[in-house]
């Protein structure tokens, strides 16, 4: 076991001997049997060498000589990665794109078309007693239009719907279903422009499209 | 070409590590065939040899810097990088080489008629079985010591270890070998008492 320890060993340093000194060893074996015994093991001859050793060694150092080229060595260039470095690197991942995926979720949804004030007073988008026209494509809870710029826009909404046809204008009219934990509500609008439904979450609740006519 | 051929090994170590490929093909054509015998007797396989062989070459061509000249001579630094090669099959494999599976008749023995050929071919079969079978500890010194007629304390450099215990290693591995190979020595006696009584 001792010796197996030292096996890696190599070289250590150690004055040269002469080999005539070494003669002792056979000191414990008759001189003419040591002979004897040797003259017998020089009867195992090696074979020659391989040909093909030379063009393999005479290859590997062409090989060695002469460095690959960028494209081989970004081909087959590594980059030993600790475990643990690895792990940590993939977890941030899933991480910033479970975060990522979430939060895209939460923006607000496109509405295209007048929605009424008692609608988005009761989704939170606009404070309770006036009637806004949500902007195309900018309604969100955050960048909600002031009361004085919805009056405006309300009263625009109404110089557009005046003088038509009830009849057309009631074809037109469509239903908006807004849905959370807190309840139900219904909004029927005659508003003339084209309301693009998307199925998003909508102040904590779903914009069903169902209800549309 | 000429220099490259009186140069010593260190200075052709040198011009290794500039890239100098004649200097490396001169190193290599000195200690070739040291170090394919060496592998040779040690694993008992001509294939396994050759690996071994192109291995320490290759080793000594990326990394000439390893090799200290103040330490040792590079036949001990080659033999030692082929000891370690060899003993890192034997890990590997277990010690799991069939002897059928190794060459017969690759022995480059001369042969002098289909008799003593073939005797001579089994002689040398039975030496390499006896060789093989022993620990590879013992064989290493064996083979070293009769075979590459390399001193003490080479083989101490190249195993590792101190000479006394090689000294003991060495004493072992004859002393099985006299026991293994005993028909053939007593034969050998016997033809040499019988030589000098016909003398007589």
């Amino acid at each position: 076991m001792k010796d197996e320890k030292k096996m890696g060993e190599v070289f250590p340093h150690q004055e040269p001997a002469p080999r005539v000194a070494d003669e002792c060893v056979f000191d414990l074996a008759g001189e003419a049997e040591d002979k004897d015994l040797s003259s017998l093991l020089k009867q195992w001859h090696a074979p020659g060498i391989p040909p093909s050793l030379h063009t393999r060694v005479a290859a590997s150092f062409h090989q060695q000589a002469m460095p690959p080229s960028l494209w081989k060595r970004l081909i087959t260039t590594r980059i030993l990665v600790p475990v643990p470095a690895a792990a940590l690197v993939m977890l941030l991942l899933s991480a910033t794109s479970f975060w990522a995926l979430h939060a895209t979720q939460r923006i607000s949804p496109r509405i295209e078309g007048t929605v009424s004030t008692a609608a988005q007073v009761e989704a939170g988008l606009a404070p309770a007693g006036t009637e806004t026209e949500v902007p195309r494509g900018k309604a969100s809870r955050s960048n909600a239009p002031r009361p004085e710029e919805a009056a405006a826009a309300e009263m625009t909404t109404m110089k557009k719907t005046e003088g038509r046809n009830p009849a057309k204008a009631a074809r037109k009219a469509f239903t908006i279903t807004l849905e959370d934990d807190r309840g139900t509500i219904q909004y029927v609008t005659d508003a003339e422009y084209r309301l693009i439904p998307v199925p998003k979450i909508f102040a904590g609740g779903y914009f069903t499209p169902s209800e549309i006519r | 070409m000429h220099d490259v051929r009186e140069a010593s090994d260190e200075s052709l170590l040198e011009r290794i590590r500039r890239g100098d490929k004649a200097a490396f093909l001169q190193l290599y054509e000195r200690h070739r065939d040291a170090t394919f015998r060496f592998a040779y007797r040690m694993l008992g396989s001509s294939e396994q040899a050759e690996d071994i062989t192109h291995d320490c070459f290759v080793s000594l061509m990326r990394n000439p810097m390893r090799f200290d000249p103040c330490r040792a001579s590079l036949r001990t630094y080659l033999y030692s990088a082929a000891r370690n090669l060899a003993l890192k099959q034997f890990r590997d494999a277990a010690n799991e080489v069939a002897f059928d599976s190794r060459e017969e008749g690759e022995s480059s023995q001369p042969a002098e008629g289909p008799l003593h050929g073939l005797l001579a071919q089994e002689l040398s079969q039975e030496i390499q079985k006896a060789i093989t079978q022993m620990p590879p500890l013992q064989r290493e010194v064996v083979v070293l010591f009769e075979y590459e007629e390399q001193s003490l304390a080479d083989i101490a450099a190249i195993v590792g270890t101190d000479v006394g215990t090689v000294k003991s290693r060495l004493h072992r591995a004859r002393a099985r070998l006299r026991r293994v190979l005993a028909p053939y020595l007593d034969g050998g006696a016997r033809k040499r008492k019988e030589e000098s009584n016909h003398e007589g």
